[in-house]
C-alpha cells in the first residue's frame, strides 16, 4: 500500500483489524479512494514531512488525518503535537480516531489543537457509521485551503 | 427677759401708786372736810370715802402682787382684797335693799355738797368697778383664776375710762341715772388706772416664763398704747366735734330766736295797726263784724306784747326798748279804746274828733318807730348770731374732719404696724417653721436608728427612718419603754454602761444585737449621747443606731467564702503555689504540691525553690518567676520538666503571675501548673498514628495511580480487540451472506452479541473503578434540570414507546455532577428497562428537602423484585432477573450505591413481584468527602 501518488486520508492505526474495519467503512461510504495507512507515528510524521521512508512522496498534503492515540514508538499525542505545531502541517484537518473516552485525552488532544474527536464504538455497525460519517464530512465536505 | 418685765411691772406699780395717792388724798380730804381734795375739779362731784378706802386698799394689794411677793405678803394682798370686795358688795346691797347699813358714815361725816340722800355713799358703778377690781386682784396670785383677773380688771376699767368719757361729754345721763349719784371723776381716774394697772401686772411667779410670753407683752403694750392713743384721740376729737355742735345747735336756736322776736314784734304792730283799721271800719261802716275784730286785736296786741316782752327777757337793751315801746303801745291802745268810746257814746265825730287828737300825741307812726328801733336791734343781732352759726358749723366741721382725718390716720398708722408685725412675725414662723423642717429633714435623712431617752433611760421618740428600721408602725405602743429592755444578755449590759457614761456626760458606744418589732434580725453599732440642757446638765439622752446587720454578714459570708476559698485552692488537681515577691519563698502551697512532689507543705513553706528542686530546675523556676514579676503579667510556660519524687520527670504546664497589693505593687507570686505528662504521651501517641497514617495515605495514593493508569490500559486495550471481533463478525455477515444457512448466521449473531456484552461490561467496570478513585467535586446541583437531561437522554436511544415520566418538585443537591449523573442515568435506564413490559409503563421521580438531607426516589410500575433478594440488588455483578429477560450487567446498581455512599448518602429499594419498585437515596446537605 506504499503508494506515492495523492492521498485524500491518510490513516494512522497501529492495529491491523481496526485499520482493516476502518478502511472498509471508508470505503463502503465512497468517501474516497486514496486511503493511505501508516502502522505507527513515526511513520506518520514521516510521511507528511517527506522524511525518511517517504522523502520522494509526491503530491499534496492529504485532506485528512485519522489518527489513533494509543501506538507504540510514537503516540498519538506526540504526533498531533508535531502537526500542529508546524506551520507546514497545522492546517491539515486531524481527527482522532481512537478508543479511549478518557477525558484527560479529549482535553489534551483539543489543547493541541485536535479538529475533531472521535471515540471508536465496540459495535461494528455502529463503529462504520461513525467513520464514514466523518470520512464524508471532512474529506469531502469540509473546506480546505488551497 | 427681767427688762421686759421690768417694763411691764412698772407701769402697774405706777398706777398703783398713782390710784393709792388719789385716794389717799381723798380720804385726807374727808377727814379735814377740803371739799378741793376730794374732788377733782370744783363743782364735780366727790370721791367718797369708803372709795377712797378701797382704792388705797386695792393700790396697795396690787402693788404687792406686781413685785412677786413672799406667800406671807400674798396672802396679806388677799385679805385687802376681800376687804374691799365686802365693802363693794354691801353698799351695792344698800342701794338694792334700800337700806342702810352705816357703813357710809364710818369714817366721814355728811357732806353738804353730795346729793341729798346719799351723801357718803359710793355711786352704785363705783361699788361694781371696785368690787370687780378687789376680785380681779384676790383671783391674779392663782393661776387658775387668770380668767377672773383679766375681766374684773377689765370691768374696773371699763367704769373708768366711760365715766371720765362721760364727763369729758358732758354726758351725765351715761353713768348715772337720774337718781343715781355719777362716778366721781376722781374715782373713775383711779378704777382706770387700778383695771390696768392689774391688766398690765405681770403673771404671778410662773418659774418658766418663756420669752415667747415677753415677746408677745412688748408687742401687745405697743399695739394696746397705740389703740389707747387712737382711742383717746378719738374720744377727744369726737367730744370736740360734739361739743361744736352742740354750740352750733344752740346757735341756730338763737337765730331762730331772734327770727321770732322779729315775727312777734311785726305781729304786735300789725295787730296794732290792724286794730286801728277796723276800729276805722266800724267807725265808717258801723259793722259789728269790725268791732269785734278790733277787740279781737287788741287781745292779740296783748299777746303780742308779752311775747315781746317774754322772748327778749334775756337782752337787756331790748328790754329798755321794750320798756319805751310799751307805753307806747298801751298808750295808742288805750287812745283807741277811747276813739271807740267815743264812737259808742258821743258819736262818730266825737270818735273823729279824740282820734285826731290822740294822733298828736300818740300814734301808730310812734309805735312803727319803736317797734322797727327793736327790730333793727334785732336784726343785728340775727346777723351776728347767722355769723357765729356759720362760724359753728365751720368748726364742727373742721373739728370733725380733723378728727376723722387724724383717726384714720391713726388707724392706718396702726393698721400698718400690725401689719407689719403680722408680717414679720408670719416671715418669723415661716423662719422657723423651714428651720424646723430643715432640721427634722436632717434628722429624717440619716440613716440610723435615731432615739430620745430621757434621763431615765425611757423612750420617748424615735425618728421616722428608725420606726422604720426597727418595723414599728405604730411608735405610741412602745413610747415610754425602757430602752435597755431591747437589748438581751450581755448587750445589756453593754447598753447599760453605755447610758451610765451618757449621764455622766461621756458618748457610750456598744455592739449588740436587737431583732425589728416583725422579728427581723439585726445588729447594731450604738452610741448613746448626753444631750445638754441650758445649765450644762444632761437634759436627756440620744441613742444613735446603726443598722450594721450587712456588715455582720458580710463577715460572715467574708468568712464563708474564705473557708470556700481555701477549700477549693485546697482541693484542685493542679498545683497552686504563692510565693513572697521579694525572696521567692513559699507563702502557701495546696495539696496537690505535696502529692505531685512529695514535700510536705510543713517543710516547704518559707523555703524557696533552690531548697527543693534541683539546681538547673531551680534556675528555670527563679528565672521565669522574676519575669513574670518584671513583666507584671502573666507568663505561660507550656512545658516545664520536674524531677517528683513520687511520679518520676513529669511535664507541667505552668502559668506565673505576680499579684499586687491595691497600689499595684507586687507582693506575691502566683504559679499554677497543671500536670500535662499524659497530655503530652497522648500528643506523642498521636503524632505517631499521624506519620503512620500518612505513610499509609502516601502507599494508597500510590496504588490508586497504579489502578488509574491499569484501568485506562484496560479500557483502552481491551475494547479494540472486541472491536475486532465484532467487526469481522458484521464482515462476515455482510460479504458471506448468502453462503451462511441460518445456523451460521446465528452464530455470527451471538459472536456479536457477546463482544457487545463485553464491551458494556468493560463500561461499567471502567465506571466502577473510576468512581473509587475519583474525588467528590462538591457543586450545587439542579437535580430538577440534571434529571430532565438524563431522562431525555435515556429515551433518545429508546426505541419502544416511550414510558410516562411524572417528575416532581426536586429539591438541589450538593455533590458531584458527573458521579450524580451517573446515579440518575442507571435508576433512570433501570426503571425503564424493567417497566418496559408493562401495558401502560409510568416512572414517578419525586424529591424531598428534609432538615439535614434530600429524598429522592424513583418509582416504576414495572416487574418488580423479589424482596427476599433485596440484599444482593447493590452487589457488583448481581442480578435478581435473568440475561435473557432483562440485559445488564449487574454493575448499575453496584455503582449507583458506590457514587451515593460516597457522598455521605444512603440508597435502598423496595419492591414487589409484578407490582413495580421505588428506589430511594437521600444525600446530605453538606457533602463530606467519603
Amino acid at each position: 500500500m506504499h503508494e506515492f501518488e495523492a492521498v485524500d486520508i491518510l490513516l494512522v492505526e497501529d492495529n491491523d483489524a481496526d485499520a482493516e474495519m476502518t478502511t472498509r467503512a471508508l470505503r463502503r461510504g465512497n468517501v474516497v479512494n486514496r486511503l493511505m495507512r501508516v502502522r505507527d507515528g513515526v511513520e506518520a510524521l514521516e510521511f507528511v514531512f517527506r522524511e525518511g521512508t517517504f522523502i520522494q512522496r509526491g503530491g499534496s498534503q492529504p485532506k485528512l488525518i485519522l489518527l489513533d492515540l494509543k501506538m507504540p514508538k510514537l503516540g498519538g499525542i506526540e504526533v498531533l503535537r508535531r502537526l500542529k505545531g508546524d506551520d507546514r502541517t497545522k492546517m491539515i484537518p486531524v481527527v482522532m480516531l481512537t478508543s479511549s473516552a478518557e477525558e484527560r485525552d479529549i482535553v489534551e488532544s483539543y489543547g493541541l489543537g485536535v479538529n475533531s474527536y472521535l471515540v471508536k464504538p465496540v459495535n461494528f455497525s455502529t463503529f462504520t457509521d461513525v467513520v464514514s460519517q466523518a470520512g464524508l464530512y471532512w474529506a469531502v465536505m469540509n473546506r480546505l485551503p488551497s | 427677759m427681767g427688762l421686759l418685765l421690768g417694763d411691764r411691772a412698772a407701769p402697774a406699780r405706777v398706777a398703783a401708786v398713782v390710784s393709792m395717792i388719789g385716794g389717799v388724798v381723798s380720804l385726807t380730804g374727808w377727814a379735814f372736810q377740803l371739799q378741793s381734795l376730794t374732788t377733782a375739779i370744783p363743782g364735780a362731784d366727790a370721791m367718797k370715802a369708803n372709795t377712797g378706802l378701797s382704792v388705797v386698799l386695792c393700790g396697795f394689794a396690787l402693788l404687792i402682787l406686781v413685785d412677786g411677793a413672799s406667800v406671807g405678803m400674798e396672802k396679806l394682798a388677799q385679805v385687802l382684797s376681800i376687804a374691799v370686795m365686802i365693802l363693794g358688795s354691801a353698799t351695792l346691797a344698800e342701794y338694792y335693799f334700800a337700806r342702810d347699813f352705816g357703813i357710809d358714815e364710818l369714817l366721814v361725816g355728811d357732806s353738804a355738797r353730795g346729793h341729798a340722800v346719799f351723801r357718803g355713799r359710793m355711786a352704785p358703778f363705783s361699788a361694781l368697778a371696785l368690787i370687780a377690781i378687789a376680785a380681779a386682784l384676790a383671783a391674779k396670785p392663782h393661776q387658775r383664776l387668770h380668767a377672773v383677773t383679766r375681766w374684773g380688771a377689765v370691768f374696773g376699767l371699763a367704769v373708768g375710762v366711760t365715766s371720765l368719757l362721760g364727763y369729758l361729754w358732758g354726758a351725765a345721763e351715761i353713768v348715772t341715772d337720774r337718781w343715781l349719784p355719777p362716778v366721781a371723776l376722781n374715782s373713775a381716774a383711779c378704777f382706770a388706772l387700778l383695771g390696768g394697772g392689774i391688766l398690765l401686772s405681770p403673771d404671778g411667779s410662773s418659774a418658766g416664763s418663756d420669752a415667747n410670753v415677753t415677746a408677745l407683752a412688748a408687742v401687745e403694750i405697743k399695739i394696746l398704747a397705740g389703740f389707747i392713743v387712737a382711742m383717746s384721740l378719738l374720744l377727744v376729737g369726737g367730744s370736740y366735734t360734739y361739743r361744736t355742735n352742740v354750740q352750733f345747735a344752740d346757735s341756730v336756736g338763737r337765730v331762730a330766736h331772734t327770727q321770732e322776736v322779729r315775727a312777734s314784734l311785726a305781729s304786735l304792730y300789725g295787730s296794732l295797726a290792724g286794730a286801728e283799721v277796723a276800729l276805722r271800719d266800724f267807725l265808717l261802716t258801723p259793722d259789728a263784724l269790725h268791732r269785734d275784730e278790733y277787740q279781737r286785736l287788741v287781745e292779740d296786741v296783748q299777746v303780742h306784747l308779752g311775747n315781746v316782752d317774754r322772748l327778749t327777757a334775756d337782752n337787756p337793751v331790748q328790754q329798755r326798748n321794750l320798756a319805751a315801746l310799751e307805753p307806747l303801745v298801751t298808750g295808742r291802745l288805750a287812745a283807741l279804746n277811747g276813739v271807740l268810746r267815743a264812737n259808742q257814746e258821743f258819736g262818730l265825730l266825737a270818735a273823729r274828733a279824740v282820734l285826731a287828737q290822740s294822733r298828736k300825741t300818740n300814734s301808730t307812726v310812734h309805735v312803727r318807730e319803736s317797734t322797727d328801733r327793736m327790730d333793727s336791734v334785732e336784726e343785728r343781732l340775727l346777723a351776728e348770731r347767722q355769723l357765729a352759726t356759720t362760724k359753728e358749723r365751720r368748726t364742727t366741721l373742721i373739728s370733725l374732719l380733723v378728727t376723722m382725718a387724724v383717726a384714720a390716720g391713726l388707724f392706718t398708722a396702726l393698721f400698718r404696724a400690725i401689719h407689719r408685725e403680722m408680717r414679720g412675725r408670719r416671715n418669723a414662723e415661716n423662719a422657723l417653721r423651714a428651720s424646723e423642717q430643715y432640721n427634722r429633714s436632717i434628722v429624717d435623712s440619716s440613716p440610723d436608728c435615731l432615739g430620745v431617752l430621757t434621763l431615765q433611760g425611757r423612750l420617748t421618740q424615735m425618728t421616722p427612718q428608725g420606726c422604720r428600721l426597727m418595723e414599728v408602725e405604730d411608735f405610741s405602743a412602745i413610747a415610754d419603754i425602757d430602752w435597755l429592755t431591747i437589748w438581751k444578755e450581755p448587750d445589756r449590759t453593754a447598753a447599760a454602761a453605755a447610758v451610765e457614761a451618757a449621764l455622766r456626760g461621756k458618748d457610750g458606744r456598744f455592739q449588740g444585737y436587737c431583732a425589728t418589732q416583725k422579728g427581723n434580725p439585726k445588729w447594731w453599732d450604738v452610741i448613746v449621747m448626753p444631750v445638754l440642757g441650758a445649765g450644762g446638765r444632761p437634759e436627756r439622752l440620744l441613742a444613735v443606731a446603726r443598722d450594721i446587720s450587712d456588715v455582720k454578714r458580710g463577715e460572715s459570708d467574708l468568712r464563708e467564702a474564705n473557708r470556700f476559698l481555701d477549700s477549693l485552692i485546697e482541693n484542685l488537681p493542679v498545683m497552686v503555689v504563692l510565693k513572697d515577691a521579694a525572696t521567692l519563698s513559699f507563702v502557701r502551697l495546696n495539696r496537690a504540691f505535696e502529692r505531685f512532689l512529695g514535700y510536705s507543705r510543713d517543710e516547704s513553706l518559707g523555703k524557696n525553690a533552690h531548697d527543693l528542686f534541683s539546681a538547673e530546675e531551680a534556675e528555670f523556676i527563679d528565672s521565669t518567676d522574676r519575669e513574670a514579676l518584671a513583666l507584671g503579667g502573666l507568663v505561660d510556660i507550656a512545658e516545664q520538666q520536674i524531677h517528683t519524687d513520687s511520679l518520676g520527670v513529669r511535664a507541667f504546664h505552668t502559668m506565673k503571675m505576680p499579684i499586687g497589693d491595691h497600689a499595684g505593687k507586687p507582693q506575691f507570686l502566683l504559679a499554677i501548673s497543671v500536670d500535662i505528662t499524659e497530655r503530652k504521651l497522648a500528643e506523642h501517641a498521636i503524632r505517631e498514628l499521624n506519620s503512620a497514617l500518612e505513610a499509609k495515605a502516601e502507599q494508597l495514593t500510590a496504588i490508586n495511580k497504579d489502578l488509574e493508569s491499569f484501568s485506562y490500559s484496560v479500557s483502552h486495550d481491551l475494547r479494540a480487540p472486541l472491536r475486532a471481533i465484532d467487526g469481522f463478525a458484521l464482515m462476515i455477515e455482510e460479504d458471506y451472506n448468502e453462503r451462511l444457512d441460518a445456523e451460521g448466521r446465528r452464530y455470527l449473531a451471538v459472536i456479536r452479541d457477546n463482544s457487545k456484552r463485553m464491551g458494556a461490561l468493560i463500561d461499567d467496570l471502567l465506571a466502577f473503578s473510576r468512581l473509587g478513585r475519583l474525588p467528590i467535586v462538591p457543586n450545587e446541583i439542579n437535580v430538577e434540570s440534571l434529571v430532565r437531561e438524563v431522562v431525555e437522554e435515556a429515551l433518545n436511544g429508546h426505541d419502544e414507546a416511550p414510558p410516562r415520566f411524572e417528575i416532581g418538585k426536586l429539591p438541589p443537591a450538593q455533590g458531584d455532577r458527573v458521579l450524580l449523573r451517573q446515579v440518575w442515568t442507571n435508576l433512570i435506564s433501570n426503571a425503564i428497562k424493567y417497566s418496559g413490559k408493562s401495558s401502560e409503563p409510568r416512572i414517578e421521580v419525586s424529591g424531598q428537602q428534609n432538615a439535614s438531607e434530600n429524598l429522592y426516589s424513583i418509582r416504576d410500575n414495572g416487574v418488580g423484585f423479589n424482596m427476599d433478594y433485596v440484599d444482593k440488588l447493590f452487589g457488583v455483578f448481581q442480578r435478581l432477573h435473568r440475561a435473557d429477560e432483562f440485559t445488564g450487567t449487574g454493575v448499575g446498581l453496584a455503582i449507583v450505591h458506590r457514587a451515593v455512599t460516597r457522598h455521605g448518602g444512603r440508597v435502598w429499594a423496595e419492591g414487589n413481584v409484578n407490582a413495580g419498585a421505588v428506589f430511594s437515596f437521600t444525600l446530605p446537605n453538606r457533602v463530606s468527602n467519603a
